[in-house]
Order: C-alpha cells, then sequence, then structure tokens
C-alpha cells in the first residue's frame, strides 16, 4: 500500500529514463489508475500521461509487454505504440522501424500459433493485429513487399495462425477500402487499394484452400467473414470465373453455422452493379432458391419463428429479406426470364412470409421492395385499364402484370393489415407553461407511412376492384366482430383513408358510401363511450382524407360538418381535438364550398357559422378554439370578391374584437389593467387568434390589423415597460414569474402577427407606407432602450429579418436605423462567448444574412467602423461549433464576397483591408477539427478567393509592402501567404507537402468537390510527421494530377469567350 | 345518400337524445335515428328512480375538496338497464357534473303547471366552486378554467373556513358576469335532492339578503354574481318573456324549461328542457300545421335558414312521391 507522498516519487521514477523500467512498480501505478479513487487515482493518471506524451516513450514498449502480467499494462503499453505509428513513424530511424516490425509479428506469430492461445489471448491479439494494420499502411508495399506473400505462406503451415492471419486480411481490407477516407491522401488510398488488388490471387487462393479443405470450422469462419470484406473490390473475375458461388451456396449455405454469413456474401454479390455474368446469375439463383427450400420449406411460418427464435436465426430471416430484395431488385429483369419463373415465384412466397415478421428493420426492407415492384409494374404503362376492368377491351394482355397477379393481391393483403400511423401528435409542456399538441413531422413512423401509402396506391391502380374486396372483407370482419379491437379498426381505417384519389371517381364513390354506411352501423352496435368515440374518430378519419368525394356532395360535407360542431361539446377524452383537426382539414380542402351558394340553401354555409361562432365554440379550449378559427379563415380566404371578403372577416373576427376594444377602452382610461393577470391572458388569446386568422387569410388581413395595428403597438410598448419596470424593481429573477411570462407571450405574439402578415403581404408600398414606420418606431425603439439584455425579446430579430426577406431591396433605406437600434446592443450580448443568448445568436445572424442578401448597398452606406464590427461578427459566427449559426456565418461570408466582388468601386478597399484576414480565420477553421461538418462551405469560400486572384478580379496590390506592385502578383503573393501561415501553424510538415497543397488550393479552384478533398488530405496530412521518406504521399503523382485539372479548367475557360482576360490568352490564339 | 346522412347525424360517443348542440328533430331536415324511448317515457322513468336512488352528495363534495380523488368513474358500459339512476351517481370530480338539458320536444299537457321557465344570457356553462378561500370555474368537461376571489361562501381569502358553494352558471364574457342558474350547495349544505321550486327560492333569497353586494365588483369580488329571475309557463308570461326586455344586457342565447319536481342530477337528463326564442310557435303552440306555416312566415324570426328547412319540410310532407327523387339527385 502505497502512501499518497511516496506514490509521487515513487511514479515520477517512470519517467527517468536514465533508469530501467520498473515494471512491477507501473503494474501497481496502472492498477491505480483503473481501480484507485480520489487523489491516488489522479496522480497515477498524471504520471502516466505524462509518460505517454513522452517522446522516447516508445522504446519502453518491448519491454512492458515481455515483462509485465498485467493486461491493462499491456494495452497501455500498445496505446504508445498506437500514437507513435500513427504521428511519428517517418522519423523514427529505420532500423527501429524494422525492429517494431518484426517484434509485433513475433508476438502475434507466437500468440497464434496454437488453438489454446488463440482463444485465451483473444482481446490483447486484436490489439495487436490492429497496430500492424497501422504499420502496414505506412510500411506496405515499399518497405514490406513480402508482406502478402509471407501472410498467406504462413498460413498454410498452421490453422490457428491462419485464422488469426484472416482476421488482420480483413482488418487490412477495411482500412483501405472502407475506412480510407479521411484517413489518408487520395493518392495513397488508391495505390494501396492498386497493391492490394494486384497481389489478390495468392490471396484468394489461400481461401479457397481453406473452404474446400479444412475440418476446422472457426478457421472456416473467420474465411468467409474476411471473404464478406473482399467482395465489395476484389475484380469480378474472381467471383464469376471460379467456383466460389456455387461452393458458397452447396458447401456452406446449408449449414446452420456458417449460413449467416454466406448469405451475407451472396446478397453482396447480387448487388453488383454490372450489367453482363447473366448466366452466372441465374444459375446462382435458382441454386439458391433450391437450396433455401431444404433449410426452411415454404409452408414455414416464418413469423413465428422469428418470434420465437435465437439471435441467428432470427438474423437469418433478415439477412434472406436483404438476399432475396437485393437480388430481385437489382437484377429484376433477369429474373423474370422464363426458365426462372418458378424460382421467382418461390422468392416471392418467401418474401410474403418474411413481411410478416414483426419487426421494423425487416419489413422496411420488404416493403423497399414491394414499392419498387409496384410502382414499375405502374409506371410501364400507366394508362392500361386496371385488372379488374372489362376484358372486352383490353388492347393487348400484360404478361408481367398477369404473372404478378397473385403475388400482388397477397400484397395488398399486408400493406392493408400493416398500414402505419399517418400522423403523431405529441403533447407537451411549453415554455409559458401550457400544455400544448405538436404534430410531429419526421419521425420514422411517419416515414413509413408514406412508402406504405405510395406503394398501395400503385397497387390500387394496379387493380382497384382487388383493393376494394380486400378492405370490404375486413371491414366485414370488424363488424361481425371476428377481427375486431381498435388497432385492427384504426389499422384498416388509415389504409382505407391513404388510398385517396387512386380508384376511378365512380367507385370510389360506391366504395365510400359503403365503408361509412358499415363504420356508422359499427358505431351504434358497439357500447360505451371508449368504443363510440375511437369508431366516431375513425368515421371522421377517412371523411377527411376524401376531400373529392366532399366537394361533389354538399349535403354530406353539411352533415359531417355539423356533426363535427356537435362533438366540440363532447366531453368525452380526445373527441373535441379529433373535431378540431378534421375541422381544419377538412376546411383547408373544400373550402370553396362553403362561400358559394349551394342548391338547397339560403345563404353560402359560412355565413351560418360566423353566425352562431360563439355556440360553436363555447365549450372549446383555448387552443381548439384558436384551430377553429384557422379554420375558418380557410373558407373566408375563398372568397374572391373582395367587398364580400372584408365583410366576412368583419363578421368573423367580432368576438376578439369585442372583448379587444374593451380592454384598450379600460386601458385608456387607467393603464394599470394591463398588469392584472387576467387582463393579459385575455391579450395574449386574442393576440394568438389573430396569428392563426393571419396565418390563414394572408394579405386580406390587412383589414382586421389595420383595425388593431396601433393599439397593439402600444399595448406592447407598455407591456415592455412593465417587465422592464419590474426588472429594475425586484431583478432578473422576476423574468420566471408566471405574471412576467405572460406579458412576455403578449410581446411575442404581436410580433409573430406582424411578421406572419408582412411574409404573407403581396403590397410593398402598402406595408412600407402604413405598416413599417409605427413598427419601427415601437419596437425597434424599445429593444435598444430596454437595459436588460435578457429581457430582449430574440424575435424582433426574426422579425426584422423576415420583413427584410420579404419586402428585399425596397426596405434598404431603413437598413440603418435597423441596424442602429439592434446591431450593436446584440452583438455585445453576444460576443462574450459561444453559448449566451442562443436565440438572439441565431436570429441575429438570420437577420445579417437577409440584410447581405437583399439590401447589400446598406451595408457599403454605413461607416466603416460599424462595417468592420460587421465583418467581425460573420468571422466571430463561423468560428461557433455550434453548426446552424457556423453554417449561416460561412453562407454570409460567402454571399458578402459574391456582392462585393460586384461593387467597383467598394471592392477594392475592401479586399486591401480584408482579403488576407478573412483568408486566416478560414484556415483557423478548417485545420480545427470540431468544424469538419462546414469541410464544403469552407472549399467553396477558398476557392473563390483562389479564383478571384487567379482571375485578376482584385485589381489593387494585397502586398501591404509592396502596394505598387501589379495586380497580377497577387497570385503569387497569395500563394505564398498561404504557405507561410501553414508553415508557422505546422512546423512538421514538408516544404513539398505544402507546396502541393497551396497548389492545389490554386488549381482546383472551379472544381469544388475536388478542393474539398484535397482539403481532406492536407488534414490527414497535419496529423503525421512525414519526415524525409515522402514517398508514400506520391507528391509527384499529385502534382501530375493538379497540372491535369489546370489545364483543364483553362480549356473549358478559354471556349467561354471573354471569362479569360486578354492577356492571358496565349499568343496563337488571338486573331 | 339520404340513408347515409340520416344514419351519420345520429352518430354519438356520449348518449345525449335531443341533443341541443344539434338541429332539434322537428326542425332538422334528416330524421336522425333515434333509438330507446320517448321523451315522455323517460322523464317519468327518472321522476319514479328518484326515489330510490342512493345519493352521497356530501361525502363526494367532502372528497373533492380534501383533493381526494378516490372516487370512481362509473363505467357506462353495462348501463342498459340502468339509464334512469345513472343520472343519480356521482361522477368523477367535476367532469360531467352539470345537469345538461335537452332539445323540448314533447310538451306534455300539464306543462303550463309543472314547468318554471329560465332564459339563459350567451355565454359559456361553468360550474361555480367557491371554498377554502378561493373560487374557480369549471367548464363541462371538469377543466378548470379560472380562479379568481369572490363574495360567495368561502370564495376569498377571508372566509377560508367560512363554508363552501357550488352554483351552477353562465359566465358572459362580455359582461365579465356570472348569470347564476341553479343552486347545487349553498353554506356546506347540498340541496340537489330538492325539487326545483325550493332550489331556485332559496337562491333568489340567499343572493338577495345573504350576499347581495356580489352583483356589484368589488376588490374581493372582480366578477359580478347575478342570479337569473324564473317565470312559470302559461302562454301569457312566455309570449311576453320573449317579446319584452330581458332582466340581463346580453343578448338571448335560449330558454330553459325545468320540471318543477325534478332534483339536480348530473348530465343530460328530459326533465329540463331547450328552445331558441323563435322555436316557441312551433313547439308550444297547440293549433295545426297550416296555421303554423302562417305564424312561421310572420314571426319575428331572425334565422333565416330555418324557416327555408321549415318551408322543404312541409313541402316534401305534400309531395312525397315526386320530392323524393327530385333531392336524391347527385347524392
Amino acid at each position: 500500500m502505497i502512501e499518497k507522498m511516496s506514490l509521487t516519487v515513487e511514479a515520477s521514477k517512470l519517467l527517468d529514463f536514465n533508469q530501467k523500467l520498473d515494471i512491477p512498480l507501473l503494474d501497481n501505478v496502472i492498477g491505480f489508475m483503473y481501480n484507485g479513487i480520489g487523489e491516488q487515482q489522479r496522480i497515477a493518471q498524471e504520471v502516466l500521461t505524462t509518460l505517454k506524451e513522452h517522446p522516447d516513450a516508445w522504446t519502453r514498449v518491448d519491454a512492458i509487454l515481455e515483462y509485465s502480467q498485467n493486461q491493462q499494462t499491456k494495452y497501455y503499453a500498445l496505446q504508445i505504440l498506437e500514437q507513435v505509428i500513427n504521428t511519428r513513424w517517418k522519423v523514427l530511424p529505420r532500423d527501429q522501424c524494422e525492429g517494431i516490425k518484426k517484434y509485433i509479428v513475433n508476438v502475434i506469430i507466437k500468440l497464434s500459433s496454437t488453438p489454446d492461445s488463440l482463444d485465451r489471448e483473444k482481446v490483447y491479439l486484436n490489439k495487436l493485429n490492429m497496430i500492424l494494420v497501422q504499420i502496414l499502411k505506412r510500411e506496405w508495399p515499399k518497405n514490406w513487399q513480402s508482406f502478402i506473400p509471407d501472410i498467406v505462406g504462413a498460413s498454410k503451415t498452421n490453422e490457428s495462425m491462419c485464422q488469426n492471419n484472416m482476421v488482420i486480411l480483413k482488418l487490412l481490407s477495411e482500412e483501405v477500402f472502407d475506412f480510407s477516407t479521411g484517413q489518408m491522401t487520395q493518392t495513397k488510398a488508391k495505390h494501396l487499394k492498386d497493391t492490394m488488388c494486384s497481389e489478390f490471387q495468392q490471396v484468394f487462393l489461400l481461401c479457397v484452400f481453406v473452404m474446400e479443405n479444412s475440418q476446422n470450422p472457426t478457421l472456416v469462419s473467420a474465411t468467409l467473414e474476411t471473404l464478406l470484406r473482399f467482395l465489395n473490390w476484389i475484380p469480378l473475375g474472381y467471383i464469376f470465373e471460379t467456383k466460389l458461388i456455387s461452393t458458397l451456396i452447396y458447401k456452406f449455405l446449408g449449414l446452420p453455422l456458417f449460413r449467416n454469413v454466406t448469405l451475407k456474401c451472396l446478397t453482396e454479390i447480387a448487388g453488383v452493379a454490372v450489367p453482363s455474368y447473366d448466366e452466372s446469375y441465374i444459375m446462382m439463383f435458382s441454386q439458391t432458391i433450391t437450396q433455401l427450400q431444404e433449410m426452411l420449406p415454404l409452408e414455414t411460418n416464418i413469423r413465428e419463428a422469428y418470434a420465437n427464435g435465437q439471435d441467428a436465426e432470427q438474423q437469418f430471416i433478415q439477412n434472406l429479406a436483404l438476399f432475396l430484395c437485393t437480388f430481385l431488385k437489382e437484377r429484376g429483369s433477369l429474373v423474370e426470364r422464363k426458365q426462372l419463373s418458378e424460382a421467382l415465384l418461390k422468392a416471392l412466397q418467401y418474401l410474403i412470409l418474411i413481411s410478416e415478421v414483426e419487426d421494423t428493420e425487416i419489413f422496411k426492407i420488404c416493403l423497399e421492395y414491394w414499392n419498387a415492384l409496384a410502382s414499375d409494374l405502374y409506371r410501364e404503362s400507366p394508362f392500361l385499364p386496371p385488372t379488374g376492368a372489362s376484358p372486352l377491351y383490353l388492347p393487348r394482355p400484360n404478361s408481367r402484370r398477369q404473372f404478378y397477379q397473385p403475388i400482388l393481391t397477397k400484397v395488398r393483403a399486408l400493406m392493408i393489415s400493416r398500414m402505419a400511423k399517418p400522423e403523431e401528435v405529441l403533447v407537451v409542456e411549453n415554455e409559458q407553461g401550457e400544455v400544448v399538441r405538436e404534430f410531429m413531422r419526421d419521425t420514422d413512423s411517419i416515414n413509413m407511412y408514406k412508402n406504405m401509402r405510395e406503394t398501395l396506391v400503385y397497387l390500387t391502380h394496379l387493380d382497384y376492384a382487388d383493393t376494394e374486396r380486400i378492405m370490404t372483407e375486413k371491414l366485414a370482419n370488424q363488424v361481425n366482430g371476428t377481427e375486431w379491437s381498435w388497432r385492427n379498426l384504426n389499422t384498416l381505417c388509415w389504409a382505407v383513408g391513404s388510398i385517396s384519389g387512386a380508384m376511378p371517381e365512380e367507385d370510389e364513390k360506391r366504395f365510400l358510401v359503403i365503408v361509412i354506411k358499415d363504420l356508422l352501423g359499427l358505431c351504434e352496435q358497439k357500447r360505451g363511450k371508449d368504443n363510440k368515440a375511437i369508431i366516431a374518430s375513425n368515421i371522421m378519419y377517412i371523411v377527411g382524407q376524401y376531400p373529392r368525394f366532399l366537394r361533389i356532395h354538399w349535403r354530406f360535407l353539411k352533415t359531417v360538418i355539423n356533426k363535427l360542431f356537435e362533438f366540440m361539446h363532447e366531453t368525452h377524452d380526445g373527441v373535441q381535438d379529433m373535431a378540431c383537426d378534421t375541422f381544419i382539414k377538412i376546411a383547408q380542402k373544400c373550402r370553396r364550398q362553403f362561400v358559394q351558394m349551394q342548391v338547397g340553401e339560403a345563404m353560402p354555409f359560412i355565413e351560418e357559422i360566423l353566425s352562431s361562432i360563439n355556440s360553436i365554440i363555447c365549450d372549446l379550449q383555448p387552443q381548439q378554439v384558436h384551430t377553429f378559427y384557422e379554420a375558418v379563415g380557410y373558407m373566408i380566404s375563398a372568397q374572391s370578391d373582395q367587398v364580400v371578403q372584408e365583410h366576412l372577416i368583419e363578421k368573423y373576427m367580432m368576438l376578439p374584437n369585442q372583448v379587444w376594444d374593451e380592454i384598450i377602452n379600460q386601458a385608456s382610461r387607467n393603464v394599470d389593467i394591463l398588469k392584472d393577470p387576467d387582463v393579459v391572458k385575455q391579450l395574449a388569446n386574442i393576440l394568438k387568434t389573430n396569428v392563426r386568422a393571419c396565418k390563414a387569410l394572408g394579405h386580406p388581413f390587412v383589414s382586421q390589423l389595420g383595425r388593431i395595428y396601433l393599439d397593439m403597438l402600444n399595448v406592447y410598448k407598455v407591456m415592455s415597460e412593465n417587465i422592464s419596470a419590474a426588472i429594475a424593481l425586484n431583478g432578473e429573477g422576476v423574468t420566471k414569474q408566471p405574471l412576467i411570462k405572460s406579458m412576455r407571450v403578449v410581446k411575442k405574439e404581436t410580433l409573430k402577427l406582424i411578421s406572419g402578415w408582412v411574409s404573407r403581404s403581396d403590397d410593398h408600398s402598402l406595408v412600407l407606407d402604413n405598416f413599417i414606420p409605427p413598427l419601427l418606431e415601437a419596437v425597434l425603439m424599445d429593444y435598444q432602450r430596454t437595459g436588460v439584455p435578457s429581457a430582449r425579446e430574440p424575435e424582433v430579430l426574426s422579425t426584422m429579418a423576415t420583413i427584410v426577406n420579404k419586402l428585399e431591396s425596397h426596405i434598404t433605406q431603413q437598413v440603418p436605423k435597423i441596424f442602429d437600434a439592434v446591431f450593436e446592443c446584440t452583438l455585445s450580448m453576444i460576443n462574450k462567448d459561444f453559448e449566451e443568448f442562443p436565440e438572439h445568436r441565431t436570429n441575429f445572424f438570420l437577420l445579417l444574412q437577409a440584410v447581405n442578401t437583399h439590401c447589400f448597398t446598406a451595408l457599403l452606406s454605413i461607416s466603416p467602423a460599424q462595417f468592420k464590427l460587421v465583418l467581425d461578427s460573420i468571422i466571430w459566427a463561423f468560428k461557433h461549433t455550434m453548426r446552424n449559426v457556423a453554417d449561416t456565418g460561412l453562407q454570409i461570408l460567402y454571399q458578402l464576397l459574391q456582392n462585393i466582388s460586384t461593387q467597383d468601386s467598394a471592392a477594392s478597399s475592401f479586399y486591401q483591408t480584408y482579403y488576407t484576414d478573412i483568408l486566416q480565420h478560414i484556415f483557423s477553421v478548417v485545420t480545427d477539427s470540431s468544424h469538419t461538418a462546414g469541410l464544403t462551405m469552407h472549399a467553396s469560400i477558398l476557392a473563390y478567393m483562389f479564383t478571384l486572384v487567379e482571375q485578376n478580379r482584385i485589381t489593387i496590390s494585397l502586398d501591404a509592402a509592396n502596394s505598387n506592385a501589379p495586380s497580377t502578383n497577387n497570385v503569387t503573393y497569395v500563394q505564398g501567404f498561404v504557405a507561410n501561415l501553414l508553415k508557422a501553424a505546422f512546423p512538421h510538415l514538408t516544404e513539398n507537402q505544402i507546396k502541393i497543397t497551396v497548389q492545389g488550393m490554386n488549381d482546383l479552384n472551379q472544381d469544388i468537390p475536388g478542393f474539398k478533398e484535397h482539403l481532406r488530405d492536407f488534414l490527414v496530412q497535419i496529423r503525421e510527421v512525414t519526415g524525409d521518406d515522402d514517398s508514400d504521399l506520391y507528391l509527384e503523382e499529385r502534382e501530375a494530377a493538379l497540372r491535369l485539372a489546370q489545364e483543364e479548367k483553362r480549356r473549358v475557360q478559354m471556349s467561354v469567350p471573354g471569362i479569360l482576360n486578354p492577356h492571358e490568352i496565349p499568343e496563337e490564339m488571338q486573331d | 345518400m339520404d340513408d347515409l346522412l340520416s344514419s351519420l347525424s345520429g352518430v354519438a360517443v356520449t348518449a345525449h337524445p335531443n341533443n341541443p348542440h344539434a338541429e332539434h328533430p322537428r326542425f332538422a331536415l334528416y330524421k336522425a335515428k333515434s333509438s330507446g324511448s320517448s321523451q315522455h317515457e323517460r322523464r317519468r322513468k327518472i321522476l319514479e328512480a328518484r326515489r330510490e336512488a342512493r345519493y352521497d352528495l356530501i361525502m363526494h363534495l367532502r372528497c373533492i375538496e380534501e383533493e381526494n380523488a378516490e372516487s370512481s368513474e362509473f363505467s357506462d358500459d353495462n348501463m342498459e338497464c340502468e339509464q334512469e339512476r345513472r343520472c343519480y351517481f356521482r361522477p368523477k370530480k367535476y367532469h360531467n357534473f352539470l345537469m345538461l338539458s335537452e332539445w323540448l320536444v314533447d310538451v306534455p299537457e300539464d306543462f303550463a303547471s309543472s314547468y318554471f321557465a329560465l332564459p339563459c344570457p350567451v355565454g359559456k356553462r361553468s360550474l361555480v366552486v367557491s371554498a377554502r378561500g378561493r373560487t374557480r370555474a369549471y367548464a363541462k368537461s371538469g377543466v378548470k378554467v379560472t380562479q379568481f376571489p369572490s363574495l360567495l361562501p368561502g370564495g376569498n381569502r377571508h372566509t377560508y373556513n367560512k363554508g363552501y358553494a357550488l352554483l351552477d352558471c353562465i359566465w358572459s364574457e362580455t359582461n365579465k358576469t356570472y348569470y347564476i342558474l341553479d343552486l347545487i350547495v349553498w353554506l356546506n349544505q347540498s340541496i340537489m335532492e330538492c325539487e326545483t321550486m325550493f332550489r331556485f327560492e332559496w337562491l333568489k333569497s340567499r343572493m338577495l339578503e345573504e350576499i347581495p353586494e356580489a352583483a356589484q365588483v368589488s376588490r374581493l369580488n372582480p366578477y359580478r354574481f347575478e342570479h337569473v329571475p324564473y317565470y312559470d309557463c302559461s302562454p301569457e308570461t312566455l309570449r311576453s318573456l320573449i317579446h319584452e326586455p330581458l332582466p340581463f344586457s346580453v343578448p338571448l342565447d335560449g330558454v330553459l324549461f325545468y320540471h318543477k319536481e325534478s332534483h339536480y342530477t348530473h348530465g343530460p337528463t328530459p326533465l329540463v328542457g331547450w328552445l331558441k326564442a323563435y322555436m316557441f310557435p312551433e313547439i308550444l303552440d297547440d293549433s295545426c300545421v297550416i296555421k303554423l306555416m302562417m305564424e312561421v312566415s310572420s314571426s319575428k324570426n331572425k334565422n333565416t335558414k330555418k324557416t327555408k328547412n321549415k318551408e322543404m319540410e312541409v313541402s316534401l310532407e305534400n309531395q312525397m312521391e315526386s320530392s323524393a327523387t327530385e333531392l336524391i339527385d347527385g347524392c
């Protein structure tokens, strides 16, 4: 037991490289790091980290591996070794490299020689294998030409060694082919791939040898796993011109131990995108199907087998699904040939069975195929009458459709009984403590629904009578009870709802009437509110999915709406929500019906609704009332007569306006009522109603907006003052109180309303002349004056952004005013760190982006000091690791550069002042690993900047020391600048590396993807010290490739008259 | 199609015959399929069941006030035979607590002598509970809408332990007033098992004698509480009810008709009827169809749509054969 003080003393002995390493001591310290606590553990960790980072640490590794008895110590040693290999291999003396190589190989050989030690030292051995592969990536082939022959030769002598060698080969394959992007330069990756391909034959022969002769199951397993990795890159001859495929099928597929990996191999082969080798594929298909039938008879209940099966069995079924789907999708036309019909039918039968398995991933795989098949059959001849039509006028029988018909019937039944849920509603509590319902948009389940719906629609087009038959039968089973359950009913109704519009109109109508009749009968039959509520919801869901039917049958539509209004008083859980959701859905899709005069009616239905709004909504909660209002707004929006529409809007907003007027009246007598919690809540509610009405009405909302606009802005100001006063009195903590929160809601809804309307307006001058001035006056001034930053509404910034984006250049004149109010005070909130005030942060840059895009000239008219602040803030933006802010910053910069280049007068001074600074900042984020997501934008911007100098669009000298130099010198100046920059930041890079890197940036400046890969190569290189031997960077090759790219670029440019400056065109091309 | 429309009109989650939120059966274009007995029958049965109903409102309220929600929702799955007693069983908290009306469809012979009329202002139906120093308003579904002080018993912090009260009200947003329709509990004393006549009288006297200030706005009483006066149902009274100024300053929504002997029960009941003002001549008048037609066309009928429906209905009755095909056009 070592005391704390003495631990430090003892442990530091480890760092003394003049002494022999005390292995037992090291073991102890490692023990403390992994198992100790508190101070002991901290010291141990410190010492070990220091040791690891010592440049000579790797010299101790062999001793540690030899003499330590502790597994964790060995792993620690391996970590040291790995680090030196990955970063400094090239600067180690050659003999040391050879020494390490030999050492590692020997250890591996020793441990893998017997099955016992192979098993016992599994984990350790795997780590050694990885180390070996890392060495190989740097040594092979140049300094280790004999590697492949060596490893193949050794494998033939000893089965367990062979097994481990297979693992090594597998790892090598993955490192070179699957994981090389971002790990090595492009040229190097290419070289390694070429080498592996050219030396593959020996490896292949070894694999075949094992597969044909070995009796050792683990060896065979390892070999097959390795083969699987090879299959995605080896030359196709190895696959198709050998016995490989039949060996896999006949020898291994049937054996439980190997069937999973074999099936994966076959899948890989099936997916090869090559148009030839038809005969091989035909044989492969029929042989596999035959073999399958013995392993898994077609009568098996695969669904149950999966449910009750072990892991391996479940994986087999999944692999089978993948195999069949890959084969059928990739080789569709092949399998439809006559000689394969039987096999194809069996394959499809298997897929049907597998599609019934209760597993989402497997179902997704099958669904993809069914979707592809159905869409293919449909698109082949979309105007062909469906199979259910009368045979009398079929011009030519479609044999493909006929062939697939029985299968498609089963697929239809499948889709219908497994239909996914179309909507997902999340009930959450928002910031203001209100419980709100949120409609999710992009979940897995909704995507599944979209795919299934699409598939079922295609299937319905192919034979609607069959679809109808299946659905009607299932519906009957609901009514007679044999399949009755809430889940089954929901699924069926979702399916019915999904094929809206796919059937011919008359048939659809007939079908729909039957469905609704049956469901109504079911509702009457079932007892209990829960049952009735579910059935009623399903009826309404279906009805809402068929607007075509609703538009034609007015009386039906009217009855539905009236029933929905009735349901808006129903107290049973969820019914009111359902009624409002259905109401808005129908209102959106059938709006015109409600403003038109219908046969048999005395007035358009909208008038009836407006007369009785009060009694319809009297039992709804505020949120539901808002939805109701939005729905009615859609109806009114369909009224094209402006006069009539205005009258409707007036009636529509009467109720909320009444309450609003009352409050405003009272407030004008005594402004303090605006501090009453109930009043503030009412205001918030009224504004929310207005926001929804605006959303539905669009520009015509202007008549209502005009009515409340000035009062609303006054209320805004008062709310603001109240909040500020409260904070001044009680400190910032008061903002958590319900009343203050409520007041902020009022402000936010006001801004939401204004930005909502402006973004939908279609009369610029109306907006600019009437609505913007009071807004700027009230809201902007208020923002600036607010003393406490946290009390400023971030929505002010987003509202301004919306306005600028909508009005575009028309609002340029107001931009300086806007900037004066919000720019600096917000900047000072967000420039202290990268996290505070996230909403202000995001919105600030959105506003900047809007101004930069649409009102750029305004940016040129502000003072130089302010412009510098703008640029600084943009640079600040793309330094964020927060993705959305960084992205916006980069986009603004790119757009800014492009904008500036069109402004001749301002451009020169801009480039002179800022060009090199920008370059420097961009490079700092490019080389920062936490910004890898922005690589494409970085590439685009850098490429653009290089293009500017290459095309001599910067007419002034960028060289501060040489301001009179001609602008054509800029190319060399910039390249020199960048070279120096990189050299200073990464002193371990060689001259050559830097030269090629900078050269590439110039040559690839018209090829953004190429530029991006070039940057990636650079990022790979800075992680390692290259030393003298840079041969594996293949720099000459790279240089040649760049030269080629440059020539190609010039050629393209020259073909466009005028792109190049006259003096750049070589003499002989000019006439 | 007509069949379909009729079925659709009849669909419901909570069984509520003659639901006032749907069309009045006599005015509706499609006769909704109604099941079960007539309004007459059901009234009779409920009045009978009154005597046998076991009811323990006090226990129920005590549990509610102590925030003890152990009372179980009565499952309505097997309610066929006990439909009449259902309205006497305690609901979960305040969910479905309020007594709700049905359209007045069958007018009994002794209507004038056995019913009271209560004019209803436009507004939101609320259950107001004042207890333990605060007053709360609940919606029909039992959701609490708002909380505030009042001068009702136990309704503000000064009267914290001065008992409690439950009132059936209509909340008028524009007037900021609660119009009291019915009294359920007063100062811890339940009068649910008292007949309507008594409840109305008791309400009137309590409001006028004990807390007349509740009808005014004050610091402890931000919203006014006014009781709605009730009337007898003689034809003369009813006629003047519609034509003369109302006792409240908001528009009339309709009129409730309470059977004098009914208790305060939960949920919809045939013992409380509902009519809109324009329906009075149609429903309450004994005359035959022709006289009806003349009155309808000349009466102060604000809603022309209803007139149109009436005319159509009548013409349908007169032209059974040909109109059938005419109306079922593109359906």
